[in-house]
């Protein structure tokens, strides 16, 4: 990968290394390994497969095909949403509304459904109001970051707070959960399979090889990558600063109204609270995967390890242990943690 | 009351008046704004909002601040040093676990007491060293710890308890003066804070560290030993805030205790005019931060707006504040 492909001059790594001292060509055997580890979350990836191997040899029903569909299935919504986080933070931004966005979203269209029931329940109308909402919220946080300049950290929370109180407002202040039929077009894109694998699964995997190959293969991507580098710099060798961030945004907004759209299909009912610190882990996925959150590096097959390293971890102490469900909580906080301090020290090793 | 002087900004020659005006009004708002606004909030009340302006309810509103107000105190440090403290909530729930713990255990108030502030002190600890000794970004550090501290109050205790002994509900429901109990516990860390922040090296040092990382660490000043300390003021003003609201609530319940302060306590710090990139400690400020978003919660409750507007509300508050402090960095 250090030797890359594209002939023409800027080569992907350079863009994707851009200010980050680990993307050093690396000269000894220690700092190849850790450079090794660190590209595109090789690292993350070795560790979710010790973690599986691990509880699939010591926990009974771990492995079976009934529980890996669970795990991909709870694992598939959060997933979308780290697919926006991830492309927000290569940029150097941050967005804390996503959980709130994927919360209306999934409001929206419930209560389309369940407001519709008697004239037969349009799906396509329930689907459009809450991706245009969604859409919406993205575009007007971009254009505050992009064109007012505001810091990206204070406008998505208060995009949190005010999509949240959104999402209380529509739902008559919490009081009322919205129902879908359990019958119809609706219902079969969340519940239907391709080969036993359930469509969420399915579309959550598509949508990672579309935005991993617009992040790493297109001229938008490598923009977002030089824009996490250096905003400056960007700017002055004329890149699309603006347009380019605001777009980004659009896009993580709209996969949370998308991923809510999914959930709502899949569990049939809208609640308010629905995805409430879903951002946090979100953005802990993210760094799981090796993403730096001062941007310009990172990648989504890190991401797509580390959702599935906190789905793997959370399944385990389901099944193999009698802890609480709050020890999923402390395993994430020390995961992120340990990730860290370990990125710290294989820059290190790098450096040397 | 504790504003680090700012240098003027120089007027460009030959700029036309109305733009000089212009900028003299942005750079009153920026300063002042919060004052304005909580004036603002206040007058209104007074004239028509019945049963507002009465002092039973003002004491009321003085009281019911006194948790986000401590835990500001220290986002405020931490923001003034270009950090942030994301696990403020999670350390109030901690908190209110080890008092659950605590009175499990028959242990007295002073070692309860001291066991909380200590458990807070720890995560700040942890905290700080990540933040000054493993360099890892604020944002990351306090996230690990805000999501992991929820999940060890609730291993800690699972269930809710409702206290009762009474040495240590005078923490939060005893009275002085005919104020309630948590409008003292802040006001405490207040002057405390405010006299740490205005008059000792310390104070100035946080200030300094946030303007310039760099030129902190070139010109000798213990850089590290301060962020480390300001990470545990802010987890040891955290664990007190904790303990109000579980003495003033009576019930422990590390699920929800400090569920969202970390937000609260940012937005009382943004609106009181500090900016998130560090370099100035506004207590006074702050104050007025966290009394403009609880006089505007009690002013929409009064009129009978439900918690959804408020939060709205919120949000474009946060926005506003915000673009009144940019609006002078570009003058």
């Amino acid at each position: 990968m250090t030797d890359s492909d594209t002939g023409k001059g800027l080569s992907l790594d350079d863009a994707r290394g851009a200010g980050v001292e680990a993307s050093l060509r690396p000269t000894t055997t220690g700092a190849r390994i850790a450079h090794l580890l660190q590209r595109d979350g090789v690292g993350a990836t070795v560790v979710l497969v010790l973690v599986i191997i691990f509880a699939a040899s010591t926990v009974d029903g771990f492995g079976s095909i009934g529980n890996i569909r669970n795990v991909l299935i709870s694992v598939s919504f959060p997933a979308i949403i780290a697919i926006g986080m991830t492309l927000v933070i290569v940029t150097g931004g941050i967005d804390l509304s996503l959980g709130s966005v994927y919360a209306l979203a999934a409001i929206l269209c419930t209560k389309v459904l369940d407001v519709s029931k008697g004239l037969g329940g349009n799906a396509i109308a329930g689907i459009a109001l809450a991706l245009g909402a969604a859409l919406l919220i993205g575009l007007v946080q971009g254009v505050l970051i992009a064109r007012v300049g505001l810091p990206p950290f204070i406008v998505t929370l208060a995009g949190l707070y005010g999509v949240r109180g959104l999402v209380y407002f529509v739902s008559n202040n919490g009081n009322d959960v919205y129902s879908a039929p359990q019958s119809g077009a609706f219902y079969r894109f969340g519940t239907g399979t391709v080969f036993t694998i359930g469509y969420p699964v399915v579309l959550a995997l598509i949508l990672y090889l579309l935005f991993h190959v617009t992040l790493s293969r297109t001229s938008f991507g490598l923009t977002a990558y030089a824009l996490g580098g250096s905003e400056d710099a960007s700017s002055l060798m004329g890149l699309k600063v603006r347009s380019t961030k605001i777009r980004l945004y659009v896009i993580s907004a709209g996969l949370a109204g998308v991923a809510g759209i999914l959930a709502a299909a899949y569990s049939q009912s809208g609640t308010p609270d629905l995805g409430r610190g879903f951002e946090l882990n979100a953005i802990a996925a993210v760094v799981i995967g090796g993403t730096l959150l001062t941007g310009g590096a990172g990648s989504l097959i890190g991401t797509a390890a580390g959702v599935l390293l906190l789905g793997v971890v959370s399944s385990y102490i389901n099944l193999g242990t009698d802890l609480p469900q709050a020890a999923q909580a402390v395993v994430t906080g020390a995961f992120v943690i340990v990730v860290v301090i370990v990125q710290r020290y294989l820059n290190r090793v790098q450096r040397r | 009351m504790s504003e680090t002087p700012t240098p003027a900004v120089p007027e460009a020659p030959g700029r036309p008046a109305r733009s000089v005006d212009r900028s003299k009004v942005a750079s009153f708002l920026q300063d002042n704004g919060v004052y304005v606004a909580l004036a603002v909030l206040v007058g209104y009340n007074a004239l028509f909002t019945n049963f507002w302006f009465t002092a039973s309810n003002l004491k009321l509103q003085l009281v019911l601040v006194a948790p986000i107000l401590i835990v500001a105190l220290g986002m405020a440090l931490v923001i003034g040093t270009e950090g942030i403290d994301l696990s403020v909530g999670a350390t109030m729930a901690i908190s209110a676990s080890v008092i659950g713990q605590g009175l499990d255990a028959g242990l007295s108030v002073p070692v309860i007491i001291v066991g909380v502030l200590l458990a807070g002190m720890l995560v700040g600890a942890i905290a700080g060293t990540l933040v000054a000794f493993f360099e890892v970004q604020p944002i990351v550090a306090t996230l690990a710890l805000l999501v992991a501290g929820r999940g060890i109050a609730v291993l800690m205790q699972a269930s809710t308890l409702s206290v009762s002994d009474p040495t240590l509900l005078k923490f939060g429901s005893g009275s002085w003066l005919g104020i309630q109990a948590p409008f003292w516990d802040a006001l405490v860390p207040v002057i405390i804070v405010a006299f740490v922040v205005r008059r000792t090296v310390f104070g100035r040092r946080i200030v300094v560290i946030g303007d310039n990382v760099r030129a902190s660490y070139l010109s000798g000043i213990p850089v590290r030993r301060t962020l480390l300390t300001v990470y545990i003021v802010s987890g040891l003003l955290a664990a007190w805030a904790g303990l109000v609201v579980t003495t003033f609530t009576s019930t422990n319940d590390p699920s929800t205790n400090g569920l969202g302060y970390e937000l609260f306590a940012i937005t009382a710090v943004v609106v009181g005019g500090t900016a998130l990139s560090g370099g100035r400690v506004r207590i006074l400020g702050t104050i007025a931060g966290a009394l403009v978003m609880q006089v505007l919660r009690s002013t929409l409750a009064f009129h009978n707006f439900t918690d959804a507007v408020t939060q709205m509300v919120t949000a474009v508050i946060i926005i506003v504040a915000v673009l009144v402090q940019r609006k002078r960095a570009r003058s």
